[in-house]
């Protein structure tokens, strides 16, 4: 069978034998009707043969040693500190179920403290805490439940009374103000007698001998007035007696030629 | 295979004190296959075929102490690395082609041999031309194995392709130059 054409004219190979090419690109000697591609081998080869391009900037760099030609594996990573590294191995060694597993773990862990601490939102939070109550011991107080530990939600809204509205607690229905709640701020602070006033409280102190009489300052008529005589002795008022002028940061134009 | 030997006989050698960062040693590496890597850069059409060549080495010099090998297979290491950049620059001049410069600007110096430049100038468009009628994976096997040098296994393994296949794609790429330097009388 000719390699060529049915015209044998033509010199056009229509296949080629791996014999024949590997002569070929070995630069061994073929048929001289492959004169044309053995002409293209030997011009494609004279391309590489030029002399060598000028190096950049960077290459020179690496000729000159500026350039690291060995980098540590791993590059610009950062060594861990030893009890890292010892944990960062046992992870990799462990199997793809045990890291699935561990990472939920940590994850759940994570958002578990997270929820703990407060910081995530109301609602994330207390989902989060119930949440730690049912595998736990440890309870949580809900904003939204009641003091029996029952939770409004949208369905059960307005479905029990408070007992201060029934009247169940202290007989009267309705609450009437008289009552300060012991949960309030400050009720620590609170005196056991609700009619004692600061006065009384400083009469009963080592130091009420020593403390003044005159109570002529004290507005002892309860509608604001003081009955002094001195003005003097009085507090420093921010309101200034009439004909003195008030003290400005604001220069007064007025007064230089004063 | 004589013509592969680009180091005189002295591979072990260079390698060696390349990798101890020896001057001497890097640039006889560049020196002996930056030829054959920037010719095969710009017959492939690479933009700017000298500057790729220099980030090609540097890859290849940084990166030394990954090579384990004879001559042969520092080569095929070298233009698979050629290869692969010359592939990012394809992607990357995809994405952003290159302005259109307004005037042809020649920038290399004046090669010693004039006369030699301007001939392998001219042999390369001629080439050019031809391997640009050829298919991508053709060209790729042809240009491989002549300026290369590599062997068929070491192109598949370039290419990530099996022997066969690249065989069949050497042939037909012959083939193909065949039919166009019958048909259209290019000279070469």
């Amino acid at each position: 069978m000719s390699p060529f054409g049915d015209d044998g004219s033509e010199m056009t190979p229509t296949w080629l034998d791996d014999d024949t090419i590997e002569a070929m690109v070995s630069g061994d000697d073929v048929d001289a009707r492959f004169g044309q591609l053995t002409a293209f081998v030997h011009t494609v080869r004279s391309l590489g043969e030029g002399p060598a391009p000028r190096p950049s900037s960077r290459l020179e760099g690496v000729f000159a040693g500026r350039v690291a030609i060995a980098p540590a594996r791993g590059g610009r990573r950062r060594a861990l500190p030893r009890g890292l590294s010892t944990a960062a191995a046992k992870l990799a060694a462990l199997g793809l179920a045990a890291k699935i597993g561990l990472g939920t773990a940590v994850a759940a862990a994570g958002v578990a403290g997270a929820g703990a601490a407060g910081i995530l939102p109301d609602q994330a939070n207390d989902q989060v805490r119930r949440g730690i109550e049912a595998v736990s011991p440890v309870e949580f107080d809900h904003p939204g439940d009641d003091a029996d530990g029952h939770r409004e939600t949208g369905e059960n809204f307005g479905d029990r009374v408070s007992s201060d509205a029934t009247g169940e607690s202290d007989g009267e229905n309705g609450v009437d103000g008289q009552q300060i709640s012991d949960e309030a701020p400050g009720a620590e602070h609170r005196p056991d007698d609700p009619g004692q006033n600061g006065q009384d409280q400083a009469n009963e102190t080592p130091a009420a001998d020593h403390r003044q009489n005159d109570d002529s300052d004290r507005d002892d008529q309860g509608d604001g007035t003081t009955t002094t005589d001195n003005p003097s002795a009085t507090a420093p008022s921010t309101v200034p007696p009439p004909g003195q002028t008030v003290p400005s940061t604001v220069p007064s134009r007025g007064r230089s030629g004063d | 295979m004589g013509h592969r030997d680009r180091f005189g006989g002295r591979f072990g050698d260079v390698l060696a004190g390349a990798r101890r960062g020896e001057r001497w040693g890097l640039e006889q590496i560049f020196t002996a296959l930056s030829p054959v890597v920037a010719g095969y850069l710009r017959t492939q059409g690479a933009t700017e075929a000298d500057d790729l060549t220099s980030e090609v080495f540097v890859a290849v010099l940084r990166n030394l102490h990954r090579f384990e090998g004879d001559e042969a297979a520092f080569r095929s290491w070298v233009f698979t690395i050629a290869h692969r950049r010359l592939l990012d620059e394809r992607r990357r001049l995809r994405r952003r082609p290159p302005p259109e410069p307004l005037l042809a600007v020649h920038e290399r110096p004046a090669p010693d041999d004039v006369e030699d430049a301007v001939a392998r100038a001219l042999a390369t468009q001629r080439v050019r031309a031809l391997c640009e009628r050829l298919t991508t994976d053709q060209r790729d096997v042809l240009l491989l194995r002549l300026l290369g040098r590599l062997t068929v296994d070491e192109i598949a393994a370039a290419l990530d392709k099996t022997p066969e296949a690249v065989k069949a794609l050497q042939r037909r790429g012959f083939l193909a130059i065949g039919r166009l330097l019958q048909r259209e009388g290019v000279p070469l």
